[in-house]
């Protein structure tokens, strides 16, 4: 190629003369550097103008590829960042495969990304380290290192478990690294993952037995295991003591032979506990349940037609008889309801009646009865566990 | 001759060597004679030629080579020889419990569980022990995960029976029950059944042993339980190591566990033992309970009871440890 180009020159610059004396060429060589310092003088006497200035350094620095990564704002990604032509050039120069081996450059690679580690740019050193490692070349170390310092980038970047596996990389390719043992631990440790911190220092105190923080990595996730079984456990027996309470509570009232009508399904023949929730927001709260002495206790709504008037009795167990609770509400010391506007509702007065299954009519109930022989009527049911 | 036998049996034992020589071979070592003649081979280490087996995650026959291993360590005279091999060796103890604790350690179905065994007889030397219960070490923490292996009991047997042997180094009481191995709980756990107690009590207990499941199996083999129990008696010999087991209220455990018990050895074990906890300090009078000298009549005397409870389950014992502690006094 050299060749070809020399003939160019020598035909268009020098009219294809191709023997020279040495007298010629002498001669030659003066015209040529008389026409450059005609050239120069052409040129005349300008100040440099491209220098930085006072006003301008710090642009000029932070464009400056040799300077740049001192500067530049955090969070700026590789392509944010102007692309400035020396830069590239630089880059080029390092990154090349065809100027460098594979090892060169992933060892220019791990520098930057070292560089932009210092300098907190953590993706940019994800970046070049996974660049570094694009390159396959045969040194082991250097790619384990490659593979270790991405690790400490992925950590900080919060990527624990890309930074894992990273570490798991590191340790396959040179298995006595204890440093990316211990970081897999501390990793492990942040996602709260117990058995792989127990896995990662079991690895590493193979390599190191007197390590005394892989030890204490490992006792400390072993009591947390622990603390995380035992709540499990703990969790797991309240629920299913509920579920037994709430199986008691519903057998006992299938066996006195209360009927519970469902306002969602007819003719159901399993009762959840569900049906048995208040719908009346009085009510809420106070559902059906055992009391000490082991009875029934229900909420009982009290509806007065008349007025369009509900009471609600939150608490009324089954050996109570109705006419004590009326006498509360109605008795001669109570005051009168606001709607009983002319003191109709009084003990003596009143009728109670109950709306029989089939809705067709009202049942006379005896003050004097119990709760719970009014409960056992055949002709009534509870719906929404209130009896009403 | 008896020596060319156990030499050919050796190169057959290559790693494509047949079955039924390694086989052979286990049964030679097996017996004392077969024992010390390989171990005597000049040519070829034994054992370091199968802690090799062992080590190579590819050989089929590992299994072999942990029973030959486990038959040349088995009896006393040998096993101190085969140690100071191992310890020379570049796998030392230590290797070979990394080894262990990795449950698909060998590729080609070798369990490896003999080499559970193996590693149990180093702890009948105080050598042994004390090189497993290291401090800078990490030795005995490995095995423990074993305590309640299910898929294997000579495995289990073989750890369990180790961490009993270390019991008995009064000197490693204070680590043992400490946090860094916290024994107490993992012994106990074994001995534990479905939970039965209320919320206070189950608060009072080590994390290990709370709220266990509906489902909790305790340890089906008696000879086991046994070892679980003699441990902790062993623990129990210090005054120090009685505190830190009432503390844990472990009391509640073997109170249930009392109730479940059918072995009579067992059942005379967990009474010794609950009759050390509850008593008072004071009661007890004594600090390390291994410096009373019992005399030999009186010696005499507490084994015929201990035969006369495990024929007919009869514990007159209170009236006869009394009797002692008058005259100790």
């Amino acid at each position: 190629m050299a060749e070809e180009w020399k003939d160019k020159v020598i035909q268009e610059k020098l009219g294809g003369k191709k023997d020279w004396t040495d007298e010629e060429r002498a001669e030659l060589c003066r015209q040529l550097d008389e026409e450059l310092e005609s050239h120069i003088d052409a040129m005349g006497k300008t100040r440099y103008k491209g220098g930085w200035t006072e006003e301008n350094w710090k642009e000029q620095m932070a464009e400056h590829p040799l300077f740049a990564p001192y500067i530049q704002e955090e969070g700026a990604t590789q392509a944010e960042a102007p692309i400035n032509p020396l830069s590239e050039g630089l880059a080029q120069l390092k990154f090349d495969p065809d100027h460098n081996t594979p090892e060169e450059v992933a060892q220019n690679y791990k520098e930057e990304g070292v560089l932009q580690f210092k300098y907190k740019k953590y993706r940019l050193a994800v970046a070049n380290f996974s660049e570094g490692l694009k390159q396959k070349c045969s040194d082991y170390d250097l790619n384990a290192q490659l593979h270790n310092n991405r690790a400490a980038a992925h950590c900080h970047l919060g990527n624990y478990r890309s930074a894992i596996k990273d570490c798991e990389k590191a340790v396959e390719l040179k298995t006595d690294y204890l440093k990316a043992v211990v970081r897999a631990v501390d990793c492990a440790t942040k996602l709260n993952s117990w058995d792989e911190v127990f896995h990662w220092c079991d690895r590493g105190l193979r390599l190191d037995p007197t390590n005394q923080k892989l030890k204490t990595d490992r006792l400390t996730a072993l009591k947390e295991k622990k603390l995380l079984e035992r709540n499990a456990r703990k969790m797991a027996r309240d629920e299913n003591k509920k579920a037994t309470e709430e199986q008691n509570l519903i057998n006992a009232i299938k066996n006195s032979g209360v009927q519970l009508g469902s306002t969602v399904l007819k003719g159901s023949s399993s009762i959840s506990l569900s049906d048995l929730e208040p719908c009346h927001p009085a009510a809420q709260g106070s559902r059906v349940h055992f009391n000490e002495s082991g009875e029934l206790v229900w909420p009982v709504m009290l509806l007065y037609p008349e007025h369009h008037e509900t009471d609600i009795i939150q608490e009324f167990p089954e050996s109570d008889h109705i006419i004590d609770h009326l006498e509360v509400i109605f008795g001669k010391e109570a005051a009168p309801a606001p709607w009983d506007t002319e003191h109709k509702y009084q003990v003596n007065n009143l009728h109670v009646f109950f709306e029989d299954k089939e809705k067709t009519k009202l049942c006379k109930v005896d003050p004097n009865q119990t709760l719970q022989q009014v409960l056992r009527d055949p002709r009534y049911h509870v719906l929404g566990g209130t009896p009403g | 001759m008896l020596m060319d036998t156990v030499n050919e049996l050796v190169q057959l034992l290559a790693a494509d060597g047949r079955i039924d020589v390694k086989s052979a071979a286990c049964m030679t070592a097996a017996q004392e004679s077969g024992a010390e003649g390989l171990l005597a081979l000049k040519d070829v280490d034994i054992t370091a030629e199968m802690v090799k087996c062992i080590e190579d995650t590819e050989y089929p026959h590992a299994d072999f080579a942990c029973g030959i291993l486990a038959n040349l360590s088995k009896p006393k005279h040998l096993c101190q020889r085969v140690f100071d091999r191992i310890t020379d060796g570049p796998t030392k103890l230590e290797g070979l419990v990394y080894i262990l604790s990795q449950i698909d350690y060998n590729k080609k179905g070798a369990k490896l569980h003999l080499l559970a065994s193996f590693i149990s007889n180093f702890s009948q030397l105080a050598a042994g022990r004390r090189q497993m219960m290291d401090k800078d070490g990490f030795v005995l923490q490995r095995l423990l995960s074993f305590m309640d292996y299910k898929e294997s009991k000579g495995r289990r047997m073989s750890i369990i029976a180790t961490v009993h042997n270390c019991c008995f180094e009064k000197k490693y009481h204070p680590w043992l029950m400490g946090e860094d191995v916290d024994l107490v709980p993992r012994l106990l756990l074994p001995l534990a059944g479905p939970d039965t107690f209320n919320e206070e009590e189950n608060d009072s207990l080590p994390f290990d042993l709370q709220y266990l499941p509906d489902d909790k199996e305790r340890e089906p083999d008696p000879e086991i339980r046994k070892l679980l129990l003699e441990a902790l008696m062993q623990l129990c010999i210090t005054r120090a190591g009685r505190e830190v087991m009432r503390k844990q209220n472990i009391y509640l455990i073997l109170r249930e566990h009392h109730k479940w018990e059918e072995d009579r050895h067992c059942i005379m074990l967990n009474e010794d033992l609950v009759n050390l906890l509850i008593r008072t300090e004071d009661e007890i009078g004594v600090e390390d309970l291994s410096s009373v000298e019992v005399p030999p009549d009186m010696a005499r005397k507490f084994v015929e009871h201990d035969m006369e409870f495990l024929m007919t389950g009869s514990s007159d014992l209170n009236s006869l440890t009394e009797a002692m502690v008058e005259e100790l006094k």
